[in-house]
């Protein structure tokens, strides 16, 4: 029983965290609507800008983090600016592919820059664990978890109450109704690219703190696609539901099933869940469906 | 005053769209633009908008100017935040967005949210439908509410000219009456102008002041409403009139088709 209960906990704030990879995804889609497979390598990115500003050039960490956040904000509204502007007339496929291809420079790039080996983040707080009724919780996950019901609560405000995020919705919902009202796409289509990059470092500095820095941490990416999936691309909150899912099935494969299916099965488990999803609901559990009148 | 000279318009760099059209709507009036599909209404209102270039299309020659401000090659947002707005054919309504959201999302230009929001009483009023519906999603609406919640949407941005493209598409006779009645109240009590796209040319020449007929990217007639419901070839053409309250019989249309291919 306790192990059951030790499980669900850690996979569900382990669940935060891929909602934390998937909220820069989320953005992206609703501010433009485009598709972005290269957020992974955008996090990678963040990652290894985080690390290397704060041991190498050896800032603090209240300089180092936003820093870093500034910086992936400008390597965001750069993609768009001079990947996907150039496109923006183009069918959405081609701008899907223009983030593919964006996916592979960027992984190319950053051995390039800061060569193959394993770097890390200095820990922000003490590893520690803590322990409540017997369930344990490494400290930086806990509040990575916290920081990240934060951000997202920031972000459900801001495109429910704002009227740049009004206008985000608006692009993603029609481009050209968008501008025949006079919404500034460029703008908004920069300012999402921007968000999903400060989000990018956010995520690279937990998850680099958690699993240490190097060009594996692609991985990640393949699992932004389950979260998203199962919670609806342009959710906020599905983000979150689809992380601790993504969370809970991983955790839990990994504690009952991993003995008997192999070390590995606990990684696959969420793409399988992902399948099984998509038959019943093809546009995610809480993706909006087309609307068709009749 | 709106003013068109000599426009034309280019698609994929090759196919010439509008040959050269002048036009000319006065601060105030309703004017209608008439023609068939593919005559190039739409094109004349997406040149005016700065909404050609998702067609990859480009105004290639002439000028576009109001109150003698130049329009040509301005962005979209520029030329909503001068006051014209355009409602687009199809309705184009945000359909995953509240029809509230809809309609506050039409005020970007104009202001902060709160002064959107103190706007949206003025929509209702004219609009008591979408008031009702207000929280619903947009794509939910009937055709009818949806075309109020698009021409609702652009009134948001505050326009002086309102530029609209096929209102009655696809409506029933009784909707379409409605709608235009409001477009009509909306030029008299606000003193928008309106540029009317129309195929359903008796219901637009009711409420319009002046006409226009387009036909294959030229203007071929021009004049004020009332003459041109009276014109024969309007109501031959156009009103499916032939003689006074006669159905017209099919060999006319074919000595029409006859008649325009020798002339184009």
């Amino acid at each position: 029983m306790s192990e059951l209960m030790q499980l669900t906990v850690s996979g569900v704030f382990t669940g935060m965290l891929y909602a934390l990879l998937a909220l820069g995804f989320v953005v992206v889609v609703k501010g433009s609507g485009v598709i972005n497979f290269s957020q992974g390598e955008v996090v990678v990115l963040g990652a290894f800008v985080m690390s290397w500003l704060l041991t190498d050039v050896g800032m603090p960490f209240w300089l180092g983090i936003p820093t870093t956040v500034v910086v992936m904000m400008l390597v965001g509204a750069g993609i768009e600016r001079f990947a996907l502007r150039p496109l923006q007339n183009e069918s959405m496929l081609a701008l899907v592919m223009a983030t593919i291809a964006l996916g592979s420079v960027i992984r190319g790039l950053v051995p390039m820059i800061w060569g193959d080996g394993l770097r890390s983040i200095p820990s922000l707080i003490d590893q520690r664990r803590y322990e409540w009724l017997g369930i344990a919780i490494p400290t930086i996950t806990f509040w990575s978890a916290i920081m990240v019901l934060i951000l997202l609560g920031a972000f459900g405000f801001f495109f429910s109450r704002s009227r740049l995020g009004l206008a985000m919705q608006a692009v993603s919902d029609d481009r050209v109704a968008a501008q025949s009202l006079g919404i500034n796409i460029r703008l908004v289509n920069a300012v999402s690219w921007a968000m999903a990059g400060g989000i990018a470092a956010l995520a690279g500095f937990v998850w680099g703190s958690l699993l240490g820095v190097d060009h594996r941490l692609v991985v990640l990416g393949a699992l932004i696609f389950p979260v998203v999936i199962l919670g609806g691309l342009e959710s906020i909150v599905g983000a979150v539901i689809g992380g601790i899912a993504v969370g809970l099935v991983e955790s839990l494969s990994a504690g009952y099933l991993n003995d008997d299916l192999g070390a590995g099965f606990s990684t696959v488990a969420p793409l399988i869940m992902l399948l099984l999803v998509l038959f019943v609901r093809p546009y995610g559990l809480f993706g909006r469906p087309e609307i068709e009148r009749v | 005053m709106l003013k068109l000279d000599g426009v034309e318009v280019v698609y994929n760099r090759v196919a010439l769209v509008l040959k050269g059209v002048s036009l000319t709507v006065p601060a105030g009036q309703i004017v209608t633009l008439l023609g068939n599909n593919g005559a190039g209404k739409t094109t004349t209102l997406r040149a005016i908008s700065g909404l050609l270039a998702h067609e990859r299309g480009e105004v290639v020659r002439g000028r576009i100017t109001w109150e003698d401000n130049s329009l040509r090659e301005r962005s979209p947002d520029y030329i909503v935040r001068q006051g014209i707005v355009q409602v687009l054919e199809g309705r184009r309504v945000f359909e995953h967005l509240s029809v509230e959201a809809n309609l506050l999302s039409g005020g970007y230009t104009a202001g902060s949210m709160r002064s959107s929001r103190n706007e949206l009483e003025m929509i209702y009023s004219y609009f008591p439908r979408l008031f009702d519906r207000r929280s619903q999603r947009a794509g939910f609406l009937s055709g009818g509410e949806q075309q109020m919640l698009a021409i609702g949407r652009a009134l948001m941005a505050h326009p002086r000219v309102m530029l609209l493209d096929e209102p009655s598409l696809g409506l029933a006779p009784v909707l379409v009456a409605e709608i235009f009645e409001i477009v009509e109240r909306l030029n008299r009590e606000e003193g928008v102008t309106v540029v009317l796209v129309e195929q359903n040319a008796e219901a637009a020449l009711q409420i319009a002041h002046h006409g226009y007929v387009l036909e294959d990217g030229r203007i071929v007639l021009e004049g004020p409403a009332d003459k041109l419901r009276e014109n024969q070839d309007v109501a031959e053409f156009y009103l499916g009139l032939s003689g006074v309250g006669e159905r017209k019989s099919y060999r006319d249309v074919k000595t029409y088709r006859r008649r325009k291919r020798w002339l184009g």
